[in-house]
């Protein structure tokens, strides 16, 4: 069916000359607007400013609140951008392209930092930590930031970090749902496996721990098999992942699930996994003990704040164990400073500001956490809540290597297929070898 | 007025026109499957409808209870509608700069795809030029093979042009995502349309520009809106240049207003919820303006 | 003429989109953990290291049935639907927007809408199961590996299907109604019409969408990252998101680049392939 092919729909004909004149303002707009957005760069003889770059939300609110303060104190500008735990990492990594790094930016985990250390976009604070300042920090915790000669991630030896937060990893438990009394702890892991066996109703088990947290479980465990030194040889692939210790870490694993302990009978993975096993602990109540950090506290009071009547305890011996099991620790939330930024002496006087025990004290009302100023932690405050964690803090795990990002994916999935019934430990082992050679 | 299939019957009692009744006979029966076809036809919308609404559905819902109510994931209604969720959003998300800033970019981003993809799609149906293929192979290749660091490259190069942090840089990056896919789109629009127009034209000795501007380009109303829809969508949900450009809180587009409330240590899940519900709404009033192009009523008439 | 066209679109890829990918190919020959300024060469490294890895091809696999299933079905249900709106004379608007609305949310949002809804406990979806008897039917639909890949491909169908959708739409309001009034004429009815006249009138937008979705379906990436960041285990890891935490996770662009290059490689093919089969079939 032919169209009629002799006239064009009509009113078109002034479209291109308007197209055109509309692109063009569009445009000579835009670029005004962009010119005058990205013009202005600091001063340097105006007043000094800082950024800051933050990772957790979890201290954003104290934070602000302390850089207020400071503002008002010494007349320093600070802008704090959060763009939260899941952006962090991309943002840095675009500012270090881009050569605008923040003047301070919170402190991630050692695997995450290291290529930062690397690139010289962190000031070395080892002397200035051998002076006063560093009466300011219990010294596991200095000894935790701290990087080795040789250390397995390749920085250079040194101290980059300074921190208002000491991490340890634990049980959280529900006692009316577990029966486990405060008083009457479980003297061994098997007592405790059965413990929370007989607590579980109708089959569905009690216990949960999310997938990506299984890397401190597993360490945390073994320790009692493994010194420190062993464990940290291990990570630097100087001893071999298919030892005793380790072997019977992971059996731990086994052993909850042929208890038939473990909510679902699977890990929760995934990005959420451990907001998930929280909410699951704190709002659903569906288990009744979870192995998480101990800023999963703070989490707990946000979600939760009219449940209250939980416990903490550190991971309980096991039976045929050599050691005494320390919890790992981990320095938690802290700063690093740019040495290549435009004030890195004001930057530098604003982190150790911070740390002092009076900052301490906000962070670790504010935000429900452990604060690594030796007498605020001596003077055992701490609620019962923390109280568990609290002690895991005395012998806690203070090792000069972390495990390679391989291999801690590995143990991360390796640890779902275990519980699956997919994989046997010694595959497991096997598997976290092969990680562990790959440079 | 009655149809072909109706027959009148006269009340028996009376003899009075009596009601209209569905004829009964053969003829009458393909009337009656197709009722059967229509309850079948509608059946398959309302499920289809009901499949795609429940978890929207569900997110109003969420967006309405307490914390605490969301995450003990107990009740499928709130009991209590908490409608400040809907203020909290607002303020403490800043929504209304953001989405504004959004609603800029956006339009710009779609405006800057549709020109430059119904001219390269134009270009690749129907014009014959050396390195077609080539180009054709190009865009193909571009839109295809994901890159790492492509990211922090293009931050990079904006970086080193002084667009970054700067509206003008964003809305390149927002049409460069968008160009391949849409020019391919295009291309394929203008390679179903009967030539005959076209070549109407060109016998009356109008050049390619006029022809595009004049006879094509009408009649890729429904291209250009689906484009625009889609391509607009991508730009409004678009995230990490986003994150990576702007420093600058005054610039940001809403996908960052929505991020602050999606934290692990400070879950605000039922904000984040109303917070979404808010952010969808310019993105449906534009739906709902565009596919009014996709309707039938425009196509057929300039085909009349 | 024709490259005057072509020249925004081709002046603003080149500038913006040419040279980081040709950055990226050459980083596939390189080893970076993306921050530090040096970009020492490994030659083949990078490759070889790919090519044994299990972990990547396990992804191809999973992608692969991601591909295929999302492709049928998502383009099946697209098409059908696109019909039945096109056919049906009430409701039009509303129906055109809800079935889109799907595609409107962020994957951000869909992944904690959909990760509360598959919640083996509490979640809407088991308890729906109860409440109707069904409580057998009740999975772990994200953490059993049996399920979990399916459940994974059902919300990126749940989610992607409307972009189909519309495009068939478009199309087929475009095909003339003189067409289909000659056929009635003619004496043909439903499966005749869409045989002889709506499938090869749409072919065009047939080929185009039928690209996009599987090309949509095998670059998969932020609904598995949001649901369940390719696990339990390896079972529904897809190939973009190793790419990803290869880069991010562990600090090795290089070999990232290198499994781009290989998997975009493999799909530029698969693209071409596809083009090839569409360009037959509307020749005969």
């Amino acid at each position: 069916m032919r169209r009629d092919s002799t006239q064009y729909p009509r009113p078109i004909r002034r479209r291109p000359a308007g197209l055109a004149v509309g692109a063009l303002t569009l445009a000579a707009s835009l670029l005004v607007q962009g010119c005058s957005a990205g013009g202005g760069s600091s001063d340097y003889s105006g007043p000094v400013e800082l950024t800051f770059l933050n990772q957790s939300r979890g201290q954003e609110a104290a934070l602000n609140q302390l850089a207020e303060q400071y503002t008002k104190e010494k007349g320093i500008k600070i802008t704090v951008d959060s763009p939260g735990p899941t952006d962090y990492l991309p943002k840095l990594q675009a500012k270090a392209q881009s050569k605008a790094m923040p003047d301070i930016y919170s402190s991630f985990n050692a695997t995450e930092m290291a290529p930062f250390y690397k690139a010289g976009w962190a000031m070395d604070l080892s002397s200035e930590l051998q002076g006063d300042w560093g009466k300011n920090f219990a010294p596991a915790v200095i000894k935790m930031s701290t990087f080795a000669e040789g250390n397995n991630l390749g920085v250079p030896a040194g101290i980059y970090t300074a921190h208002w937060e000491t991490q340890t990893y634990g049980l959280l438990v529900d006692p009316a749902a577990t029966g486990i009394d405060p008083k009457a702890l479980p003297k061994t892991s098997a007592e405790l496996i059965s413990k929370l066996a007989a607590g579980s109703k109708d089959g569905h088990g009690t216990f949960s721990v999310a997938a990506s947290l299984t890397p401190q479980l597993i360490q945390g465990y073994a320790s009692n098999w493994l010194t420190d030194e062993e464990i940290s040889a291990t990570f630097d692939g100087k001893a071999s992942w298919k030892s005793d210790g380790w072997r019977k870490a992971f059996q731990l694993l086994v052993d909850m699930k042929k208890a038939g302990v473990i909510a679902n009978g699977a890990l929760p993975g995934g990005q959420n996994d451990n907001p998930t096993v929280e909410t699951s602990f704190f709002s659903k109540h569906e288990v009744a003990a979870v192995f998480d950090a101990s800023p999963g506290v703070s989490v707990g009071l946000r979600t939760a704040p009219d449940y209250n009547s939980y416990f903490s305890l550190g991971l309980p011996p096991a039976a045929d164990g050599k050691l005494a099991p320390r919890s790992p620790g981990l320095p938690g939330k802290g700063a690093v400073v740019n040495p290549k930024g435009k004030h890195p002496k004001e930057a530098l006087a604003f982190v150790k500001w911070l740390t002092e025990p009076a900052q301490q004290k906000v962070f670790a009302e504010v935000g429900r956490i452990m604060p690594t100023n030796p007498e605020l932690l001596a003077k055992g405050d701490l609620p019962p809540q923390l109280a568990g964690f609290g002690a895991g803090v005395k012998d806690m795990q203070v090792l000069p290597n972390t495990p390679t990002s391989n291999v801690n994916t590995a143990i991360i999935r390796d640890s779902q297929s275990l519980v699956l019934g997919e994989l046997t430990v010694d595959q497991v082992l096997d598997d976290l070898q092969a990680a562990q050679d790959r440079k | 007025m009655m149809s072909a299939n109706q027959v009148q019957q006269s009340d028996p009692r009376t003899g009075l026109p009596g009601p209209v009744e569905p004829d009964d006979r053969p003829q009458s029966r393909r009337r009656r499957r197709i009722t059967a076809d229509r309850v079948g036809l509608y059946g398959l919308l309302i499920v289809a409808a009901l499949t795609a609404l429940f978890p929207l559905l569900w997110m109003v819902s969420g967006s309405l209870q307490s914390l605490d109510e969301l995450l003990s994931g107990k009740s499928l209604l709130p009991k209590d509608p908490h409608w400040d969720n809907y203020i909290t959003a607002w303020v403490q998300g800043d929504l209304g700069k953001y989405l504004l800033n959004s609603v800029g970019y956006t339009l710009t981003a779609v405006f800057g795809i549709l020109v430059a993809s119904s001219m390269a799609g134009y270009a690749l149906a129907r014009l014959e030029f050396w390195g077609k293929t080539f180009f054709t192979f190009v865009i193909l290749a571009v839109m295809i093979i994901p890159a790492p660091a492509m990211f922090l490259a293009q931050y990079r190069l904006l970086v080193d042009l002084g667009l970054s942090n700067s509206r003008v840089g964003y809305v390149l990056i927002l049409i460069t995502s968008g160009v391949p896919m849409a020019t391919l789109i295009m291309r394929s629009f203008f390679a179903g349309q009967p030539k005959d127009l076209e070549e109407a034209a060109a016998l009356d000795g109008a050049s390619s520009p006029r022809i595009f501007a004049s006879v094509i380009l009408p009649l890729a109303k429904p291209g250009l809106a689906a484009v625009a829809v889609i391509q607009g969508l991508a730009a409004w949900n678009e995230y990490l240049m986003a994150l990576v450009i702007f420093d600058d809180n005054a610039l940001m587009p809403i996908q960052r207003g929505l991020t602050s409330f999606n934290s692990a240590e400070t879950p605000q899940q039922e904000i984040l919820l109303a917070a979404t519900a808010i952010s969808i709404v310019p993105v449906i009033f534009f739906y709902l303006l565009a596919q009014k192009h996709i309707v039938k009523g425009i196509g057929a008439g300039a085909i009349k | 003429m024709g490259l005057v066209f072509l020249a925004p679109a081709i002046v603003v890829i080149g500038i913006f989109t040419i040279t980081p990918f040709a950055q990226a190919i050459l980083l596939s020959f390189q080893t970076w953990d993306g921050v530090s300024p040096d970009t020492p060469f490994v030659g083949l490294q990078n490759y070889e290291f790919v090519f044994k890895d299990e972990a990547f091809w396990a992804s191809m696999t999973n992608v692969a049935v991601f591909g295929v299933v999302g492709f049928f079905l998502g383009n099946g249900i697209a098409i059908a639907m696109a019909l039945a709106v096109n056919k049906a004379t009430r409701g039009r608007t509303f129906f055109r927007t809800v079935f889109y609305l799907p595609g409107v949310l962020s994957v951000v949002v869909v992944g904690l809408i959909f990760s509360s809804m598959f919640d083996p406990r509490s979640g809407v979806l088991n308890r729906m199961l109860d409440v109707a008897g069904l409580g057998s039917l009740q999975q772990n639909w994200l953490g059993d590996p049996a399920v979990a890949l399916p459940s994974v491909v059902a919300v990126f169908i749940w989610f992607h299907w409307g972009f189909g959708f519309l495009l068939f739409l478009a199309g087929l309001q475009d095909i003339p109604a003189e067409l289909y009034e000659a056929a009635e004429l003619d004496g043909a009815r439903g499966w005749a019409k869409f045989r002889y006249i709506t499938w090869p009138q749409l072919a065009p937008v047939t080929t185009i969408v039928s690209l996009l979705t599987l090309l949509a379906a095998l670059q998969v990436f932020g609904t598995v990252q949001v649901l369940t960041n390719g696990g339990p285990g390896y079972h529904t890891m897809v190939p973009t998101l190793q790419i990803y935490a290869e880069a991010f996770t562990n600090h090795r662009y290089g070999s990232a680049a290198a499994m781009s290059v290989l998997f975009g490689g493999a799909l530029v093919l698969l693209s071409l392939l596809q083009l090839g089969i569409s360009a037959r079939r509307s020749r005969s």
